[in-house]
């Protein structure tokens, strides 16, 4: 990766995303960077005042002008601070569990149809699991995502990805997959085939 | 109940109708985590491209909760 590619992203639509980084702080909580941690910061929210979706929130990375909407609820008491910019694979990074490729969109009879038509199957799963995750990893960093539901489970982005063309016509396979963000820079794939975006 | 295990909902409840599920519906759960006795389930939906021919799908995702649900097809890792 070049030095000024960390610095300005452009998408495939020749717009250039924010570079400037916001980290999400719900003071007075700690981060929760795994699931049982999440889990607890829902449990804390049910028995003290604090909203579990702000505290899902405490630590996520967010571009200033793609981030969840601040203050989130009447008597939020989140606020953000600029971080530097998150570099692909020392500040952010993208986990794409192989049981989202193998065991569920090689399962799902509309999914492997869309896979298996586009010249993927099953063999290939590492492979597209990899691909996933470099290419949302790139994008995640860029900015280029879109904000979708936001709940008891945490914020989710849509992200477009692209994997080689292998039909006749060459064309790369472009479509959305669906990500949970977790603090540090960190996303993993919810599901390998979403909406658009989900509001 | 666990991630990857297909599930029907088997009541039929405002707050699952309003985002379009309903009792006999059947989805698989996306995420580890069952939170506030929810689980994040996620219906299947179909493909579709939009303009740039990109596609995505028409699927649902919904936090529903255990009570709610009955396992269908347990998952097994391979
Ligand atoms: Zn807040």
């Amino acid at each position: 990766m070049g030095v000024f590619e960390n610095l300005i992203y452009v998408n495939d639509k020749g717009e250039v995303a924010s570079h400037i980084w916001i980290k999400w702080i719900h003071e007075g909580t700690k981060e929760a960077n795994t699931n049982a941690e999440k889990q607890e910061n829902v449990l804390l929210g049910e028995t003290t005042r604090h909203c579990a979706k702000c505290l899902n929130l405490n630590g996520c990375y967010f571009p200033l002008d793609n981030m969840p909407e601040q203050p989130l609820h009447p008597n939020c008491h989140c606020y953000k601070t600029i971080i530097d910019k998150p570099i692909a694979g020392r500040t952010a990074q993208a986990v794409c569990y192989i049981q989202k490729i193998r065991d569920y969109a090689f399962v799902k009879e509309a999914k492997k149809k869309f896979f298996n038509s586009n010249g993927y199957d099953i063999m290939d799963s590492e492979y597209i699991r990899k691909t996933i995750e470099d290419v949302a990893l790139k994008k995640y960093v860029g900015g280029d995502f879109k904000l979708g539901m936001l709940d008891k489970h945490g914020q989710r982005i849509t992200i477009r990805v692209e994997l080689p063309g292998r039909t006749a016509q060459g064309k790369p396979l472009s479509f959305c997959t669906g990500w949970m963000i977790y603090p540090g820079g960190k996303i993993v794939l919810t599901t390998p085939a979403t909406e658009l975006s989900k509001k | 109940m666990k991630e990857y295990d297909d599930v029907k909902v088997i009541v039929e409840k405002e707050r699952y109708a309003k985002v379009g599920i309903h009792k006999g519906m059947i989805g698989t759960i996306l995420d580890p985590r069952r939170i506030e006795g929810d689980w994040l389930v996620v219906f299947d939906g179909e493909f579709k491209q939009d303009e740039d021919g990109t596609w995505y799908t028409t699927d649902i995702e919904c936090e529903i909760a255990e009570s709610d649900l009955i396992v269908v097809k347990e998952y097994k890792e391979p």
